[in-house]
Order: structure tokens, then sequence, then C-alpha cells
């Protein structure tokens, strides 16, 4: 099993008027091409900080970030959206910030698609559970909806690698269940997870979990 | 393109607040630039048509005035003069040709005097009142009759009379105005000195006489209605002039026929009058669109923010800041072009409230289309660039340190402060103070009062900005409505000084510029109605003026006789004060006074004018003494502005007064026919139309005109923007005000702390505004005044209609900003506004 996302020493800082403040340091972390990897830790731990420099759209303040065991973190933004376009699916807390609010779920999951060059399959909505939905806009939708159109979003780009932040924290139990299978689909469908959760019933489904504590890895 | 740009024009227009933003924008963007352009022409234009105007039509193009031709000479002139004419395109050619005043001899008896002469279309434009044969001699009504003349033989020289024409009297009719000293006998100037012209079939006739001939030859043209069609004038008439000085050079002529071009002063005057426009119009112009723009970068940045989640969601998929930027384009350009188009025919239509009225040029609305289209792509690159950049900022560009406290110390104020200071330098350049040629005027002087505007703004609003930083130490919670106004202004100050900034500008502006234009106008009037005396003024015979005779009802009833003594120091104006009021130019601000010391005048009185020595015994050579009853700064008609008004009763001695003049309120067309049916000699008439070059007057009232109209639209814009912002926080209002009532906060209190907030804002836009704004007026008109050695100068005109008409907006704009912000409160479901 290769890696497809490791992150060697990564270290954050945020300069604040009182000085800088760490959200993680000395973090060597590896997402395997197969499974759920999910970060753990209470709130304030680092762990959607570590997603986000995973995921690329942060640069981190120390150490590298390494992509199928090349070195990326120090790419242009040039380069970096390349990268994210063909190759990374972030998904974002809210649910709304996932989807383009203006379009219908069959939009959506076009626009997604045609962000990394790839041909629209909305038979992707049955998949996860949204089959008929497809010209519901997205207000129409409840958040589990929202959430797993926002999968759905994902598959559609054919990502080498999906990085969720909290998936389940806006949702209720049967939302969230809902949401985990169409996680488990993913996984399925061979395309690897890494989840930043405090979420138990995530933790349960990982494959892998990475604890973190104190901006670090406990 | 990917479907969310190809959306994004649908998706623009889902945000009303966006729209109305980006079409405002559009809107005033577009109106600023196109009225800069067609108020630049139209100016322009209207110079051109008031120096038209006040020129004869027949010396638009160039003309030929010789003296004392030979008559064998004549013939050649008028020939040469057809074939150039001919040859550089100019196809009429009026000739004409009169002897000096002469009197015929007629069997035993002599005419009266009169010239003998010719002119190509003369009888067409004579109205024959005896006879009307065109092939013999046509001599005027008056030395016809003085000279006992009637149709038949006139003596062997010339052919008989075959008419008798109405004498030509001023103001004549445009095919006589170049010919006026030829055709118009002065009755005043003595026996020979002046005379009308009996007209000849042909020139033969009149060359026949042998004589020597006044030449006069003419090319009329149609009158140029805009300054292009004026310099393709002047370009064929200097081709003309050259062509016809070549040929009469080359037979010998010169000397005979000098050539003229008497309308090149004029048309460079109107040129410079534009020119003086477009000078101070044009860095206004560019300010206001740089503001504009800016305008435009903080839309994009508003944009930025509220669709920050899209915008990161669509970065992180890989879509870069500039087609993010364009993003942002498309979903305001729209809008932004609907905008522009409204402002392009806004601009068009209420032209004739920001400029004067004249004709456009031919393809000035495209010119002014075009330019709009190009401020139109500036604000697009403006919009997609700073929505880039905005972007970038926010999601890839590292944490960057803040602006240097130092730099952000440094006020935008100071360099405009600094300019203002050099331009009222300028301004305060000395002026002649006696009569002589107009300062030219100086753009960047012109520039003081907006300078001094702009600083004032910047001012108000960080004074505004400090006070609110500073208002969180303020505790009068016993005046709940107070505190809480205070509370909501501070939260929102930004807005709120943005608002300021705009407002003092707008209402400075607008203040500034209707203040300068009323003044200048209304200095035109006076000057030119004290200079004068009347809206006429007609010299009469002084028989007329010493006989004491009445005036016919007609002529009386708007109508006054005076008498003027103009000895440079001891000068005198002699009135009737039974008439005075029915024809002389009364100031409207002294005219209580004024008509209140004239009704005292009689038996010795006497008015001391400007710096006249006041006293009971005043003695002026040939008077007898005089005692003043009081002093006016000034008194229409009187020389140099320096003298005494006295009755004209009291001048009993023919040695006293020798100049009489009629004045009257009428036109002077009427005026002069009915002195010509009241068989009242007269000569030499004024108008207050024509007493002074109006120019420059013009030039400055139409610059501040313009000023007026930016400072309008300026103040749409800040009441705009107060109940914009108003709007968006609506909710907000409505969330906090539902909770503060349901504590137990009273309604009244509610609204009278809203009413106190928007007031706080508007009382100050309206204090620091109007102050400014008339303050600086006051200041600059004096030296504003083109004619500052004409009483009565330039001063800042009443105002108060102005001050009331600006509160009164302004009141209202707060109700409606309050009605807005409480409209929400009584019907606020709080459960859902906190659910958001």
């Amino acid at each position: 099993m290769a890696d497809v996302l490791a992150a060697q020493g990564v270290g954050v800082d945020y300069p604040t008027p009182a000085g800088a403040v760490t959200a993680i340091d000395g973090v060597t972390v590896a997402v395997p091409d197969q499974g759920i990897t999910v970060f753990a830790g209470p709130s304030g731990s680092g762990k959607s900080t570590l997603l986000r420099v995973l995921a690329l759209v942060e640069r981190p303040t120390r150490g590298v970030v390494e992509l199928s065991g090349e070195t990326v973190s120090t790419r242009s933004h040039r380069q970096l959206r390349a990268l994210r376009r063909q190759t990374i699916a972030l998904m974002f807390q809210s649910p709304l910030e996932n989807l383009l609010p203006e379009l219908t779920a069959a939009q959506n999951v076009i626009a997604a698609a045609q962000s990394a060059g790839q041909a629209p399959d909305l038979e992707l909505l049955g998949v996860v559970g949204l089959d008929g939905m497809g010209d519901y806009r997205v207000p129409a939708l409840s958040g589990g909806q929202q959430q797993r159109l926002a999968l759905c979003c994902a598959l559609a780009r054919d990502p080498k690698v999906v990085l969720a932040d909290e998936p389940t924290s806006q949702l209720d139990d049967t939302s969230a269940g809902l949401v985990l299978e169409s996680l488990k689909v993913l996984v399925d469908r061979g395309v690897p997870v890494a989840v930043a959760s405090h979420d138990d019933r995530v933790i349960e489904l990982a494959d892998r979990v990475v604890r973190m504590r104190s901006g670090r890895v406990a | 393109m990917q479907l969310p740009w190809r959306t994004s024009a649908r998706t623009g227009l889902s945000s009303g607040s966006s729209v109305v933003v980006a079409t405002v924008t559009g809107l005033l963007l577009a109106f600023v630039a196109a009225s800069a352009v067609l108020c630049a022409v139209s100016t322009g234009n209207a110079a051109l048509s008031y120096q038209v105007g006040r020129t004869c039509p027949q010396s638009l193009a160039a003309s030929v005035n010789g003296l004392a031709a030979p008559s064998d000479q004549v013939a050649r002139i008028d020939q040469d003069a057809r074939e150039v004419a001919r040859q550089q395109g100019f196809p009429q050619t009026l000739f004409g040709a009169y002897t000096q005043p002469t009197r015929l001899v007629v069997g035993d008896q002599q005419t009266p005097y009169l010239r003998v002469g010719y002119r190509d279309d003369a009888i067409p434009n004579l109205h024959a009142i005896q006879g009307g044969a065109t092939n013999g001699t046509w001599p005027a009504r008056t030395p016809a009759h003085d000279g006992h003349l009637g149709l038949g033989p006139l003596g062997s020289e010339i052919p008989p009379v075959t008419a008798i024409y109405q004498d030509l009297t001023e103001p004549v009719a445009p095919f006589w105005c170049s010919e006026v000293t030829s055709v118009v006998a002065n009755p005043l100037a003595g026996d020979g000195g002046s005379a009308t012209t009996a007209f000849l079939p042909s020139l033969a006739d009149v060359a026949r006489l042998g004589e020597r001939l006044d030449v006069s030859v003419r090319f009329p043209v149609a009158t140029p209605n805009t300054l292009s069609e004026a310099r393709e004038l002047a370009a064929r008439s200097d081709r003309l002039a050259d062509a016809l000085r070549k040929k009469f050079a080359a037979d010998g002529l010169t000397a005979y026929a000098p050539v003229r071009q008497s309308f090149v002063a004029p048309l460079a005057e109107a040129a410079k009058a534009q020119n003086n426009v477009i000078a101070f119009v044009l860095p206004l112009t560019a300010i206001s669109l740089l503001v504009g723009l800016v305008g435009v970068g903080a839309m994009a940045a508003q944009w930025c923010q509220r669709r920050q989640a899209v915008l990161r969601l669509l970065w992180a998929r890989g879509s870069s800041p500039l087609a993010l930027g364009a993003k942002a384009l498309l979903e305001l350009v729209g809008p932004l072009v609907v905008g522009a188009v409204v402002g392009l025919v806004v601009a068009r239509f209420a032209l004739p409230w920001y400029a004067p009225v004249a004709e456009l040029d031919p393809g000035t609305t495209t010119w002014a289309a075009l330019v709009v289209l190009g401020v139109v792509l500036c604000a697009a690159a403006v919009l997609t660039g700073t929505a880039a950049l905005r972007t970038h900022r926010m999601f890839q560009a590292p944490r960057r340190r803040r602006i240097p406290r130092v730099l952000r110390l440094i006020p935008f104020e100071l360099p405009v402060a600094v300019a203002a200071v050099f331009s009222g330098l300028s301004l305060t350049r000395s002026v002649p103070s006696t009569g002589g040629a107009t300062p030219p005027l100086d753009a960047f002087a012109l520039a003081f009062p907006v300078l001094v505007v702009v600083v004032i703004a910047g001012v108000a609003a960080r004074l505004g900005r400090l006070l609110l930083v500073w208002s969180h130490r303020l505790n009068v919670w016993s005046l709940p409505s107070v505190q809480l106004a205070v509370r909501r202004l501070a939260a929102a100050s930004t807005a709120a000084t943005g608002v300021v900034l705009v407002g003092v500008l707008a209402v400075g502006t607008l203040a500034v510029g209707s203040s300068v234009n009323h003044a200048e106008q209304n200095a035109l009037a006076s000057k030119s109605g004290n200079k004068i005396g009347a809206t006429t003024s007609v010299q009469i015979s002084t028989s007329f003026g010493q006989s004491k005779e009445p005036l016919p009802a007609a002529v009386a009833a708007h109508g006054t006789v005076v008498g003027v003594v103009d000895r440079g120091v001891s000068n005198m104006v002699a009135v009737d004060p039974a008439t005075f009021a029915n024809g002389a130019w009364i100031d409207p601000d002294r005219r209580t006074e004024m008509l209140d010391l004239v009704s005292q005048l009689g038996h010795g009185a006497a008015i001391a004018v400007g710096g006249a020595k006041i006293g009971s015994s005043i003695s002026i050579p040939g008077f007898a003494p005089l005692h003043t009853i009081g002093q006016l700064p000034v008194f229409p008609g009187m020389p140099y502005n320096i003298g005494y008004v006295t009755a004209r009763s009291d001048n009993t001695t023919a040695s006293e007064v020798n100049s009489f003049f009629l004045w009257s309120s009428q036109d002077s067309t009427t005026v002069l026919n009915q002195l010509a049916a009241a068989h009242i000699d007269h000569i030499r008439y004024q108008t207050t139309d024509m007493a002074l070059d109006a120019l420059p007057f013009y030039t400055v009232a139409w610059t501040f005109g313009y000023i007026a109209s930016v400072g309008a639209l300026l103040a749409v814009i800040a009441a705009a923007s107060l109940l914009l912002a108003v709007g968006a926080r609506r909710k907000q209002t409505a969330l906090s005000g539902a909770l503060a009532t349901r504590m137990g906060l009273r309604p009244k209190t509610l609204v009278v702390s809203h009413l106190l907030e928007f007031g706080a804002v508007a009382a100050s836009v309206l204090a620091a505004g109007v102050t400014v704004g008339l303050v600086v007026a006051a200041f600059s008109l004096p030296r504003l005044d083109p004619a500052p050695w004409l009483r009565p100068v330039s001063v800042l005109p009443d105002s108060v209609m102005f001050v009331l008409v600006a509160v009164a907006i302004g009141l209202a704009v707060v109700a409606v900003a309050g009605w807005i912000a409480v409209r929400g409160v009584r019907t606020a479901r709080v459960g859902e506004l906190i659910r958001g």
C-alpha cells in the first residue's frame, strides 16, 4: 500500500498581533492510497489545519508535503492549482461551502466534473442516494442531502484522494449515517479518503486513525 | 466555459443590492464621462453663438472696405472680387460703392447732404414709400422730404428718381449691418458728417459721377453653428483673403481695397472660452472618474466578501485568481453596462441643465459614447483586477504586514491642501483695477473652491471617525435614544464616515457651483445695467433734453430722460425723480434705498456716489452748490462710478449738462421706433446686451454650473449610499430593535434613536458642506470677477433658499432612512431573525 499523501515534519504558524501562534508542529503522517484515514482529536488540536496543508490549500511554515512520493508543497501557486484540479477533492465543514448555491444538484455535479476536466456523470447522484433530485436547487436540499451531494461532486472529479473536514459535524444522526454510507461508497470505488473529525462514528469507520493533540501527533 | 462562469450573469441578477450598486456605479461613471464631453462641445458652440450674435453676419468671412477708390478702378475691384470669390467657393458677392456725403444740384437748389451709391440687391431690401420702379434713383425719405425731392428728374448726372424709400434706422436689418455708416444718418453729426444713400440702378451709374468712392465688398456665408464649422469657415476665409490680396496686388488695387477678417478675434475668443472650460472640467472629470473607479474596486472587494465561500470552493478546485476575477466581471458587468447606457442617455437629455444650450457638432454623442465605452472598459479591468487581487490575497498570498502606522497617519487631504494653497495664490494674483482687457482665466485658479471643499470633506470625515472611535467613552444611558444612536454610528463608522465624506463633497460642491454660477450671471446683469443705465440707453438731442418736454406717452411709460456730465472726476447724472423708476436699471438689492434717495432730489440735493465727497456745500464747476442727502456705492450710468446725482429740474442753464439719454426698460427696436415716430432725434443706442464682453462671465458661469451638476450627482450618491447601507443592515436593525423593544425599550425611543443616528450624519454633512461651500465661494467671487473695475463687484448671492432646500432634502432623506430602519422592527419575528 503506497502513500498518496504524506506530511514530513510539517508545522504551521499564524502571525497575530501578540506574536506567532503555532497551529501544528513537527507533524509527520501519511495517507495510504486505500481506505479511510481519520485525523482525530478535540477542537483546536490542529487536525483541520493539517487537512488543509495536505489538500495543498495552505503552505506549511515548516516541513514538506509529498504527493505520490513527490514533494509538492514548495511548488508555485499555478502548479499547486493544477495538482488540486487533477488529483485532490477537498470538502469543507459546512455543506453549503462545498456547493454552488445558485445551481441545481445536477449542475453542481457537472460543474465539479468540468473543474477537473472530467466528463460529467449524473448517475453518480444515484450512487449517493440522490437519484431523482437532479433538478433540486441546493437550498431545497436538507443538510444531509447537501453533504452527500458534496461527496458526489468530489466523486465526479475522479480524484486521487478525497479530504473531508468534519463532514458530519453539522448533521443529525440519520443524515450523518447516510453521509458515512456515501464515504464507504467512495472507498469501495477505490478512492482513498482522509477525514478530520472528532465524531466517534467516523472514527469507527476508519481503517487508520491518527490522533492529534495540541498541534502534534499524539 | 465552465458552468459556474456560464451562469454568472444570471447569478449576478439574483442579488438585488449588487444589481443596484453596479447599475448606479455604471450610471455615474458614464454620466461624468459623457457630460464632460457634451459640456465641452456645448460650451464652445455657445461661446461661438454669442460671438456670432455680436457680429454682422456679412462680416463672418473676409471683407473689403476701401476708402476713396478712383471711380475708374471700382469696376475692376468688383470684377476681381467676384472672380476670386467664385474660385474660392464663395458663390455670392455683395459689392457696394458710395460717394462721400455731398449735395446735388437740382435746378437752382441744392439737396441736403446725401451719398450716392450702389449696392448689389439693395433695391429688394428697401421699402419704397413712393414709386417703385427699379431703373432710377432711390433716395431716402428724410433727404427727399427736406430737399423737396419727388419722383422725377434729379439733374443731368444721375437717373431720375423713381422711388423714395423709408429711412433705414438702427437697428438695421442684417443685410445692411455692414453698411450702417453709409445708410443710416446721424442727425446730430452736423452738416456733411453723416448721410443716407441715394441708390442708383447700376455701378456704372455711380462710377460715371467721377467721384472717389468708398468700396464695400462682402461675401455672405451661412452662419456657423458649431466651432468646427466656424474653424472651417475661417480656413476658407483665410484662403479667400490671401487670394484677394494677391489679385488686388497684381492689378495695383491694394491701396483701394484692403482686405480684412473681422471674425478672427471673436472666433479665437470663443475657442479660448472652450479651452478654459475644458482645462478646468477635464481634471475635475478625471478626478471624478478616478473616484468612481475606486468605487468600482470597492464594489469588487465587497463582492469578494459576499461570495467568499463560492470563491474558496472554486479556488480549491483549481481556478486561478484571474478566472475568479473574470467571474466577478461576468456577474456584475451586465448591470454596469445597463447603468452606463442609462448614464449616457441621461447626460445627453439633461444637457440643458448643466451646460449652455447650443447646437452640438455632428458625432458629438457618438464621441461621448466612445468615451463612455472606454470608461466602462477601464471599470471592467478594475473590477476584474481587484477581484483577482483580492482572491489572491485571501487564499494564496502569505499574510502581509500591515501598512506601516506612519503611512496611515499621512492624510490624503495634505497634498490636496497644498494644491489648494497654490491654487489660491494663483487666484489672488492682482488684476487690473481700471478698465482694460479682461484678465485671462487661469484654470488652476478656478479649481481653488473645489480643492478647498475636497480638503474640508476629508477633514470632516476624519474628524467624524475620530469622534466615533472616542465615543465608546460616552455614557448617557439616561438618554437611551442618544446612546443607542451613538453606538450604532460607532459600529458602522466606516459607512458613516464614507457618507459624510461624499456628502460634504456633494453639498460643498453644489454650494460653490450654484453660488458662483448665479453670482456671475448677476454680476454681468448688474455691471451691464450700471454701465449703461437701463436696458436700452439712446442718446437724444440736447435740445430735447434741455427743453424739458415730456416724452410721448408710449415712451414715457417705460422710460426716463437723464442728463450726464462726464468730466472724469466731477461727474454728474441728472435724473427726473418722478419717472426714474420707469426706465432706469435698478439693482434689486438696493431698489428701496435708491428710490428713496432719488425721491428726495431737488432744490440742490444730491446723492454722492462711489468715493465722491459728502457735505452740505459741495462745489462743482458750472453748477450751483449741492448738499448731499445720502451716499450710494453705485449708481446706474454714473461715469467711472464716482460723482453726484441731482434732479434735472436743478439744472437750468444750457452749459451745465450737454448729453441727454433716454433710458428705457424696453428693447432697442421698440424704443428706436418710438423715438422715430415721435420725431425725436437720437443717435448711438446701447443695450445691456452690448455693454460688456459677456464671454468671460459666461465661461466662469458655465464652468461652475457644471461643477454644481457634479455636486448634485454626488448628493444623489451620498443619499443613495446612506439608504442602501441602511437597507443592507435591515435584518440586523430589525433584530436588535425587536429584541430591545421586547426588553422594555419604548418604540418611540427606538424611532428617535434612529432619527438621531441619521440626523447626526445629515447635520454634519449639511453644516460642513454648506459652510465651506458658501465661505469659499464668497472668498473666491471677487477674485473670479472678469471685470473688477466695474461696480458692483461679484458677491455671494442670497443663499437662504439654497440652505432651506438643502435642509428640507436632508430631512426627507433622514425620514426615509429612519422609516427603512424601523420598518422591519414592527413585523419582526425574533425567532426567524435569530435563526438567520
